[in-house]
């Protein structure tokens, strides 16, 4: 593991973190209007900026690419497309045809079975790095079981979690897992077991309120942005 | 899931790779300790620079992956913009015709129709007047092009969001364990598999 524990990208530094929160903020305070934009009222309410040309995709593409100097931009353009492309986080994840992926399993579309064998590698070499010999592992949100089968082909003892009682039935059936249905509400639901064990999730997708907003998105839309108390710079 | 891993001494490692963050806990007024806190803002950090919430656009936003605006996926580009003119102009018609609809999905095949064959499928759809029909022409006076700009630049601005949220998680981890390891890794590369951090943590 020879990344640095937070990939900031420079010229920010684990000393700088909160100037690189400040910057995030400043971002998207600054932005807020592109990023609460709804596209569909562009012709009813006109974009909230008046900097935007009127480019074709090709031309788009090519400016977020990086492939066209910024002087050629307006300069509003040029420094909203260099801050988003500078500021968010670094990170790089093994290229699709560097990882062997498991062929020819059941159901499993090729991107699923990339991040599943990715994963399960991952899990594996960051265990090895810390020391931690258990292989019992609590999986959080398992689904259908698709995770959870492939850990315990990969040598692990799993217990997995599943709130939709279909689907726990489903990963229930497969052997060697333990699965509890149960929706998670608290940390204390996870209490599964007082032994050493790993946590882990993968594209676990919070319920808790999704029924609820639902509803409300229906009865009315909520514009807030990120909301700061009064502050003074 | 962090809150569990925090909360429990015998889970040692937490490898915590999240999705839809549009589903996540918006965040409240009233801060609550970690441990009861909701999405976001989790951490300290975040809350002591005031920031209180994020709204479910701005989450919503946070899950589109930048990496694939690139002229590799031009294509993809160019359908989705046109149903994001499609769906623009036929606001149009809507706010003529006092009309407060939610249109909601509609097959990718309509797109690939003129767009009076579009504005038929939605009338039918939702039982609205047939007017809307004979008015479609109106998409003459219209450029797919200002679709397109108002698409891009909105979810450019998906990266810093993302970045937020979970650096934010990141940081309440950090927070909350004392010693140990927590980190932020990709997992995955992006354009295979956006909404590729991972918290990683170990109290070891």
């Amino acid at each position: 593991m020879t990344e640095p524990a937070l990939p900031l990208p420079p010229p920010y530094t684990a000393e700088t973190i909160s100037e690189y929160v400040d910057a995030l903020i400043g971002f998207e305070m600054e932005y807020k209007r592109i990023a609460s934009f709804h596209s569909h009222e562009v012709f009813t309410k006109g974009f909230p900026v008046d900097w935007a040309p009127k480019y074709d995709a090709e031309t788009w593409l090519s400016f977020i690419a990086g492939d066209v100097s910024e002087q050629s931009l307006p300069a509003p353009l040029a420094k909203f497309m260099r801050l988003a492309r500078e500021l968010p986080l670094v990170g790089f994840g093994p290229k699709l045809d560097s990882v062997e992926v498991q062929k020819n399993r059941k159901k499993f579309s090729p991107k699923k079975a990339y991040e599943v064998d990715v994963f399960i590698k991952y899990i594996n070499e960051t265990s090895e790095k810390f020391d931690i010999e258990t292989k019992r592992v609590v999986d959080v949100g398992a689904g259908l079981g698709y995770l959870s089968q492939e850990l315990v082909k990969a040598g692990f003892q799993v217990t997995a979690i599943e709130g939709d009682p279909e689907r726990a039935a489903k990963t229930a059936e497969s052997a060697g897992i333990e699965c509890i249905a149960k929706m998670v509400n608290s940390p204390d639901d996870l209490d599964i077991t007082p032994d050493p064990c790993l946590a882990v999730s993968l594209r676990m997708t919070p319920r808790k309120v999704m029924s609820h907003l639902r509803c409300m998105r229906r009865t009315f839309r909520t514009h807030d942005t990120l909301l700061y108390s009064a502050r003074k710079r | 899931m962090i809150r569990y891993f925090i909360q429990h001494e015998n889970v040692r490692l937490l490898v915590n790779t999240g999705c839809c963050y549009n589903r996540c806990s918006p965040g409240t007024e009233n801060f609550k300790a970690f441990i009861d806190g909701d999405s976001f803002p989790m951490s300290k950090f975040f809350r002591d620079k005031g920031v209180k919430k994020m709204s479910r656009d701005f989450r919503d936003l946070a899950s589109h992956c930048v990496k694939r605006l690139t002229p590799d996926h031009l294509n993809e580009i160019k359908v989705q913009a046109g149903k994001h003119f499609y769906r623009a102009v036929l606001e149009v018609l809507f706010v003529r015709h006092g009309i407060d609809s939610v249109v909601g999905r509609t097959p990718n095949s309509v797109y690939l129709n003129p767009f009076v064959e579009y504005v038929r499928t939605v009338v039918k759809k939702h039982g609205l007047s047939e007017s809307l029909i004979e008015e479609a022409d109106i998409i003459d006076s219209y450029a797919v092009e200002d679709a397109l700009a108002s698409m891009l630049l909105r979810r450019m601005c998906a990266g810093v969001l993302e970045s937020l949220i979970i650096l934010d998680r990141c940081m309440a981890v950090r927070e909350a364990l004392t010693g140990g390891y927590v980190g932020l890794h990709m997992l995955f590369e992006r354009e295979t598999s956006p909404r590729g951090w991972a918290i990683v943590a170990s109290r070891s």
